[in-house]
């Protein structure tokens, strides 16, 4: 018999067609009042008739709910094929298929009624396709499909459980234990701004040094940045590396990130050993960097910079043969951008809710062709490929890895995660040679994330972008004496991280205004008027006037320099020629007088400068 | 993690302790904490109060059990209360007792818990010194002289001594309060006097007899002097930080105590008399011919049976009175202060050698039961001419703060003031001598400086106490211990750096209740853009800690209400 080309079946009648007679049988006997029919052509035709009209509907009646969300789903689809994968990540469980055969994996012995709603598109297939006459007939009395929904929560829970098994030497038998474990919350919007600016100014610093041949940061720089940063790496006191040969190191995440996000958004570019602000840079100090953000997660997307998977240091053979297999990035990376940009604004979705949508929407990528050629441990050993097809571990891990260390740090998403040693372990547990890793990855710990409003205007999902004010309730008690008292609720991971920024914890309970920290955070870009607003939010009652007259003269002495841009200072031979160049009609718009004998020139005149100095008949030599 | 927000501590794991004064069970939460926390800064809204070893050890030494300290606290609690401080709580407490001090015939005996302790404290570098001979396994004889010493090393090894070795009897002293004074007003101790008084007598208890009492200016520190004398009733040293000082006890000790003139010696650079009560300074005390000789008047302390030392003015006390009052721990020690901050920062010899904190209040609670005139603190801020910004810029840093105090417009805003607080008494108050004469010539009002003689002194506070003038422009001499009780106006116009107890002092001299209940304005000047902003706002902190709040003007002077 000719065999379905299109893995489609037209008719239920050619699906039976490609049964045999002592399938067509057991199809049978799940039918009420049939004969004894015991030809093909009888078979067939007794088992057809059966599956038309209101015996249909009496047949489908009889399934279970979860059977019957199969039906539907897959006569409602575009596709005739029942898609497991994404049925199972939608509705958590699979449908009865019948009694699955001790001895052959896969193998049904006894059919259940299900196996007449779908069939084998040709003799040695798998039975997963509906026929298209059979799904015109359903659509008229089967219920449409649930949409599919992405499940978002407005708070994020302060703690999660976790569970695992652990072997019971007393009683010789594995017990089920729990944990409850605090969950920690990263808002990064703000952060994120004020991290590029610091970084950028890291970078004009001279002090960010990278690899020349993997641009990566180097460990030096790693340490650095992450006292640098925004309330630390995401686990500063663990980000530290070379502690102990015992521990798994975890290792800097944004520390290492914002590095390689500038030298792929061209911000920087490596001069020498070190990184070197481009004009773009130099610009962007002094631009919105919610605009320069969302400018690099564009490129972001595209670059080629280096491979996610590569910072999922545990899985091997990536530089060697396992190279060839990889996909390309931008389509990875684009599949996971439209993903994120189905997420609602400012709702918490926890990590493996994301998965399950992205599979149950069949927003699929892979991460290699070739699962065969990476593996854990030793080559020939724990290949990845054992882990099975479609959402396995690689996917799941690149995954966490491009939400924690790049789009999270860029500040598109507010985080929640636990340590990666109490992180829950998946099936990469079963992989030879895994027994003795603390984890498979140091993203592990990602629970859960939202998308911030920044998120949303780098994912297009908006024209324009309004930070997102901190809406807090009146916790503290400002007094005259500069002290900062938390009088109410423990505070936010936002409310901390204002109160980190401008001012110095004295104990638990009680920070200071110091001008230092505020002149510091200014200095760093940060807005005194939203720390302000946010005191006066935050405080029961108004702020006394000595704190008052604080915020008025740091706001003056901020005001009292303005930062012109860079400048070039240039050393003339002679006070007299100085003066003649700083005087001359040509060359006294783009430079200034400094001292006796230099010059200063704005990088902006700069070439002006050296096309008049020319006419003067002087030149600069470049250095 | 639980939050009770109807409590009123919030406890913090470096043992302080905050306590909303908001809060609804705020009352019961301060009554509760108050046997064995400091209190250590009142602003408004929040009181910080501090889990010290010693005051942890003067509840113990009351008789307070460390289980019902903890379960203060626990009970008052906005947030569990860390379990670190618990521990300590209950380490700390347990060690109270270990060590006690007693008199046996002409010697003292140390007493130790346990042989281990003993073994402990015998190879201690700083303890082992003053242990003479060892009396038994758990007990080591001691000079008496060594007492003070002994004590101190036994506080930094943490172990305090129990003090029970009592005091020696000094010399009797009739001495009683009259219940009218010699201008026929009626007078009693306020009741904040009394018990401050109380708290430190403790009945002729050996655990009492020592220690300081916190009271604000005006508040009549002098009073609970004199009734701790009466309650001694021995012959007693009163040491005070100036002769003007000297006088004001003389005064009311004839005003409000039955002694007779007499009885009341003054020990200074003019007359070296003594009596059952000697009134001296501290400078003629310290005073030697020179640096390799012997403090020549320091035998003042020794060769007479005093039965009470008053140390007027403790945050005051010179190096050299530390030392010779070590020797001192067989007599009752009472120190007077209105802040204890030391800028030398021995706040630590205070406690260990005159003794513990037994009474404090916060000074705006005296301001609403109406011991203290309520005070209006505003701060103007003025700014310098071109010119002078310019001389400012240009000067090096450390003569800067004397460019910015000195700032010549601050004469005008003075002008303003006094034009503005005409009728009031005014006392002008500032750093710098060149400044004051130009004030002082400006606005015609008498000057009053360290080489003024006494008795123009005098003169001059009589003068200005009987309303004969209005008010008077002072130098740093006007910073303490100086009776004034109708200035209602200070104007200090500089100040000494940042010194937050220089400018405590100095609102106390306009703090003493006025008859007509009016307000006492305090104005401080301060150049803008100067480094005198920083050290003023460091000068502040003391009174705002105290609950005072600060108006700040730019510029001109404005009126502003409390």
């Amino acid at each position: 018999m000719a065999q379905s080309t299109s893995g489609t079946l037209a008719t239920v009648t050619e699906g039976l067609n490609y049964d045999t007679v002592d399938e067509l049988k057991k199809l049978l006997s799940l039918l009420p009042d049939t004969g004894n029919p015991s030809r093909k052509a009888e078979l067939v035709s007794v088992i057809a008739e059966q599956l038309q009209g209101n015996k249909l509907q009496a047949l489908w009646d009889q399934l279970d709910e979860i059977q019957q969300k199969a039906v539907a789903e897959t006569a409602y689809a575009d596709e005739s094929e029942f898609q497991t994968e994404q049925f199972l990540a939608k509705y958590g469980s699979l449908p009865n298929w019948g009694k699955q055969s001790r001895y052959i994996h896969g193998y049904i012995e006894q059919h259940s009624r299900l196996a007449l709603f779908f069939y084998k598109p040709s003799a040695y297939q798998p039975r997963l396709v509906m026929p298209d006459d059979l799904k015109e007939r359903l659509r008229q009395f089967v219920p449409k499909p649930q949409p599919l929904t992405l499940r978002s929560q407005g708070e994020m829970p302060a703690t999660t459980q976790i569970q695992w098994r652990e072997f019971d030497f007393s009683t010789r038998k594995y017990v089920n234990k729990r944990e409850e474990v605090e969950v920690t919350h990263c808002d990064m919007e703000r952060a994120a701004q004020q991290d590029l600016l610091a970084v950028l100014r890291f970078i004009h610093l001279g002090k960010v040094a990278v690899s020349d041949k993997t641009f990566m940061p180097t460990k030096a720089t790693v340490q650095a940045l992450s006292a640098l940063l925004q309330g630390k790496d995401y686990y500063p006191e663990l980000a530290v590396e070379g502690q102990t040969d015992d521990i798994q190191e975890i290792g800097a995440i944004k520390a290492f990130a914002w590095p390689l996000l500038v030298q792929a958004a061209g911000l920087a570019a490596l001069e020498g050993k070190k990184l070197q602000l481009t004009t773009t840079g130099q610009k962007s100090m002094g631009a919105n960097p919610a605009k320069t953000i969302k400018g690099m997660w564009k490129k972001w997307i595209k670059t080629r910079l280096i491979d996610e998977l590569r910072r999922i240091e545990v899985i091997k053979g990536q530089t060697g043969k396992g190279q060839r297999g990889l996909t390309a990035l931008d389509k990875r990376r684009s599949v996971i951008a439209n993903a994120l940009a189905q997420c609602p604004v400012g709702q918490w979705v926890m990590f493996d809710d994301f998965l399950r949508y992205m599979i149950a929407s069949n927003q699929y990528f892979e991460v290699t062709r070739s699962p065969e050629n990476l593996y854990v441990a030793e080559a020939g050993y724990g290949n990845l490929y054992d882990t099975g097809q479609g959402w396995n571990i690689l996917q799941t891990s690149y995954l966490r890895c491009f939400l924690f260390e790049y789009a999270a740090t860029m500040g598109l998403l507010d985080v929640a995660y636990i340590s990666p040693y109490q992180a829950p372990s998946g099936s990469w547990r079963e992989l030879w040679g895994a027994d003795d890793l603390d984890f498979f990855s140091r993203y592990d710990g990602l629970i859960g994330f939202r998308l911030t409003p920044l998120g949303a205007y780098c994912l297009g999902l908006t024209s324009t972008y309004q930070s997102a004010p901190i809406m807090t309730e009146p916790v503290l008690r400002v007094l005259p004496n500069f002290d900062i008292v938390v009088t109410g609720r423990l505070l936010s991971s936002a409310e901390t991280l204002m109160l980190e920024t401008y001012t110095q914890q004295k104990s638990d309970a009680v920070w200071q205004l110091a001008r230092d920290q505020v002149l510091a955070a200014i200095a760093e870009g940060q807005q005194l008027s939203d720390f302000r607003e946010f005191l006066e939010q935050a405080s029961v009652g108004a702020l006394p006037e000595t704190v008052q007259q604080f915020f008025a003269d740091v706001e003056s002495r901020s005001q009292s320099l303005k930062d012109q841009g860079m400048a070039r200072v240039i050393e003339c031979a002679h006070a007299t020629l100085a003066t003649l160049i700083a005087n001359d009609t040509h060359t006294r718009k783009y430079c200034f007088l400094a001292g006796e004998c230099h010059l200063v020139v704005p990088i902006e005149h700069e070439t002006r400068f050296r096309n008049a100095l020319r006419k003067l008949g002087y030149t600069l030599p470049l250095q | 993690m639980s939050y009770f927000p109807e409590n009123a501590l919030i406890i913090q794991s470096d043992r302080s302790v905050l306590l909303d004064v908001h809060a609804p069970k705020a009352t019961q939460a301060q009554d509760a904490i108050a046997p064995f926390a400091e209190l250590i800064k009142s602003p408004e809204h929040i009181h910080t109060y501090r889990l010290t070893p010693l005051s942890i050890w003067n509840a113990r030494a009351t008789g307070m059990p460390v289980t019902s300290m903890v379960e203060a606290l626990q009970q008052h609690a906005k947030y569990p209360m860390p379990e670190s401080v618990a521990q300590e709580i209950t380490a700390l407490g347990q060690r109270y007792g270990l060590t006690v001090l007693e008199r046996e015939g002409a010697s003292l005996v140390l007493q130790t818990a346990d042989q281990p302790l003993a073994e402990l404290l015998c190879r201690h570098n700083q303890v082992n010194p003053f242990l003479k001979q060892r009396l038994s396994d758990q007990a080591f004889q001691v000079d008496l002289a060594d007492r003070g010493v002994l004590k101190q090393a036994l506080l930094a090894a943490g172990y305090p001594a129990e003090d029970l070795a009592g005091y020696v009897v000094g010399n009797p002293l009739p001495i009683n309060l009259r219940n009218e004074t010699l201008a026929g007003q009626p007078f009693q101790l306020r009741p904040y006097q009394k018990e401050a008084a109380d708290l430190f007598y403790q009945s002729g208890r050996v655990q009492g007899g020592s220690g300081v009492i916190v009271l604000p200016c005006g508040a009549g520190k002098t009073m609970v002097g004199m009734a701790a004398m009466a309650a001694v009733q021995e012959q007693t040293l009163i040491l005070t930080s100036s002769l003007t000082s000297v006088r004001q006890w003389q005064r009311e000790l004839l005003d409000k105590t039955d002694l007779p003139e007499t009885a009341i010696a003054e020990y200074s650079g003019a007359h070296k008399d003594t009596g059952a009560v000697t009134l001296a300074t501290y400078q003629i005390l310290t005073y030697r011919p020179s640096q390799e000789e012997d403090f020549p008047h320091m035998a003042l302390f020794r060769d007479y049976a005093w039965g009470l030392i008053i140390y007027d003015e403790v945050h005051l006390l010179p190096a050299p009175i530390f030392r010779v009052t070590a020797e001192l721990q067989a007599r009752r020690r009472l120190g007077l202060t209105a802040t204890l901050i030391r800028e030398d920062g021995r706040e630590g010899d205070v406690f260990a050698l005159i003794g513990p904190k037994r009474y404090d209040v916060p000074w705006r609670d005296l301001e609403g039961q109406g011991f203290i005139a309520a005070a209006q603190c505003t701060e103007i801020r003025v700014a310098q001419d071109r010119d002078r910004q310019m001389e400012y810029a240009l000067a090096q840093r450390r003569y800067q703060f004397r460019i910015a105090a000195e700032n010549p417009r601050k004469l005008n805003i003075v002008k303003e003031l006094l034009r503005q607080e005409s009728g009031h008494c005014v006392l002008i108050i500032g750093e710098y001598l060149d400044q004051l004469k130009q004030i002082a010539e400006t606005v015609n009002l008498p000057l009053i400086t360290g080489k003024t003689k006494q008795q123009e002194r005098d003169h001059l506070y009589t003068a200005f106490r009987q309303g004969e003038i209005s008010g008077l422009v002072l130098s740093r001499v006007g910073n303490f211990a100086l009776d004034l009780p109708d200035a209602d106006v200070l104007i200090q116009v500089s100040g000494k750096y940042g010194s937050r107890q220089e400018e405590a002092q100095r609102l106390g001299r306009v703090l003493r209740p006025k008859s007509d209940g009016r307000c006492a304005k305090f104005y401080t000047l301060v150049s803008t853009r100067t480094c005198e902003e920083d050290f003023a706002q460091h000068r502040q902190l003391f009174l705002t800690e105290q609950g005072y709040r600060y108006l700040i003007e730019i510029g001109c002077v404005a009126k502003t209400e409390k």
